[in-house]
């Protein structure tokens, strides 16, 4: 009864698939702070992370999250592991909700995740003690934007997962 | 059909039997680790060789975008010092017409000035009973050659000769309320006393309106002529001044049995050349 299930093996592996994106993911974000100079920035690790937490929550592991975090510290100059607790905090959430968000429209998605980007970003701001008008705006517009490209990367990476990770 | 049946199906058994299954159990040995190395990285700095380390490898990566803006900031200099070139090459390229436009007018100014002092000159050696300077309007060419200067037409008479730089070129044919209409010298039917130094011999000349050509009238078939012969004016009669080249002999036909012999003198005049004339009353 279920043996065409056994034959659906994934053509590439899922677990490199979802490191290549984080790590392309990451690497996209350092660029991009470097290109925009500013304080802050669109966290599109944590976006990856999220949609990867939400999609594949059983193969999605801890372990792309600290090497990722790790990553972003080291890039910012922060203290280690700055970055991979609230990549840890942010998986964990998600895993643990991830067929409430799922269910959800695109939209309610995106206002999710600017719920997550806002908290990600304003614990930076809140460590650095940085409070200043412009810091603020940063904050609102990062957040608008990240909410508005949500959509993207949610296509993007299900074309990825769809067309790498399965055989029809 | 079937592959998306077996979608569905697998959609709904991960629905099913994948719940929230993380529990805070399963991710707290990572956050231990994880706060452990942020102390450690807090209080004793062990970070610190690894974070340079890693931003020396990394260097390549983060500074995309700089050289990204570096090939575009050389590619725009290149483009625009080129296209900046090609003007400069253009306003120059307009600069030298200009130029030698302004050449060719001081150029014609000057041959205008040598011509009228070469003129002045004349009138003064020559001692003519009157002369007076015009400016050439316009010219007509051959077969009906005629020049049009303007001049102060009050102190002009038909009979007047008409002299360039080269020598006597005409005549004044009519005058008009601004200016003077002039024919050459060599005109149909236009007699010039004349004389050939090597001889002598006094001759008129008759103008036959063929190419600068004159016929000289009633010469007897003893005289001896030979082709080449330079022909001055004689300055009988009053009208042409006395001795200026008038032509040379170009074609001898003397038939033994004729009284007469048939000569072509070629013109000397170069009846369009130059901007300026000088009227004179030899």
């Amino acid at each position: 009864m279920t043996e065409f299930l056994d034959q659906k093996r994934p053509s590439f592996p899922v677990y490199i698939t979802i490191g290549l994106t984080i790590i392309f993911f990451a690497f996209s974000e350092i660029i991009l702070r470097n290109l925009v100079l500013s304080f802050l920035n669109i966290p599109l690790t944590l976006m990856c992370l999220i949609y990867w937490n939400m999609a594949l929550p059983k193969s999605v592991g801890l372990t792309w999250a600290i090497l990722c975090g790790f990553i972003l510290d080291l890039s910012q100059n922060l203290v280690l592991g700055t970055n991979v607790m609230i990549f840890l905090v942010s998986s964990y959430l998600i895993q643990r909700y991830f067929h409430r968000l799922r269910a959800l429209y695109r939209v309610q998605q995106s206002l999710i995740v600017a719920g997550m980007v806002f908290t990600y970003q304003l614990i930076f701001i809140i460590s650095f003690l940085n409070f200043s008008r412009e810091i603020l705006l940063e904050l609102i517009l990062f957040t608008v934007i990240s909410a508005l490209i949500w959509p993207v990367i949610f296509g993007l990476l299900r074309f990825i997962r769809i067309k790498f990770t399965y055989i029809n | 059909m079937y592959n998306k049946e077996l979608k569905q199906t697998q959609i709904s058994q991960t629905a099913i039997f994948t719940t929230g299954s993380m529990r805070a159990s399963k991710i707290l040995p990572s956050f231990i680790l994880v706060l452990t190395v942020f102390f450690s990285d807090y209080f004793f700095n062990y970070g610190k060789d690894i974070r340079l380390f890693f931003l020396k490898t990394s260097q390549p990566i983060t500074e995309i975008p700089v050289a990204i803006e570096n090939v575009y900031d050389r590619l725009v200099f290149f483009f625009s010092s080129q296209n900046q070139l090609f003007n400069e090459i253009n306003n120059l390229n307009k600069e030298i017409e200009k130029l030698n436009f302004e050449i060719l007018k001081m150029k014609g100014l000057e041959n205008e000035n040598i011509e009228l002092s070469e003129l002045m000159n004349l009138s003064k050696r020559e001692q003519f009973s009157f002369s007076m300077l015009g400016e050439i309007k316009s010219k007509s060419f051959f077969p009906n050659e005629s020049l049009n200067v303007s001049t102060d037409v009050t102190k002009i008479n038909n009979n007047m000769v008409v002299l360039n730089r080269n020598g006597m070129i005409g005549q004044i044919d009519q005058v008009l309320p601004n200016s003077v209409k002039v024919l050459p010298i060599y005109e149909k039917d236009n007699i010039v006393p004349a004389y050939f130094p090597r001889t002598g011999l006094n001759i008129i000349l008759k103008g036959t309106g063929k190419d600068k050509l004159f016929s000289i009238e009633n010469l007897s078939s003893g005289v001896n002529l030979k082709i080449g012969d330079e022909i001055f004016s004689s300055g009988l009669g009053g009208k042409f001044p006395k001795g200026y080249l008038i032509g040379k002999v170009k074609r001898i036909s003397n038939n033994p049995n004729l009284k007469f012999q048939t000569v072509e003198v070629q013109s000397t005049a170069v009846f369009d050349n130059g901007s300026k004339v000088l009227f004179i009353s030899p």
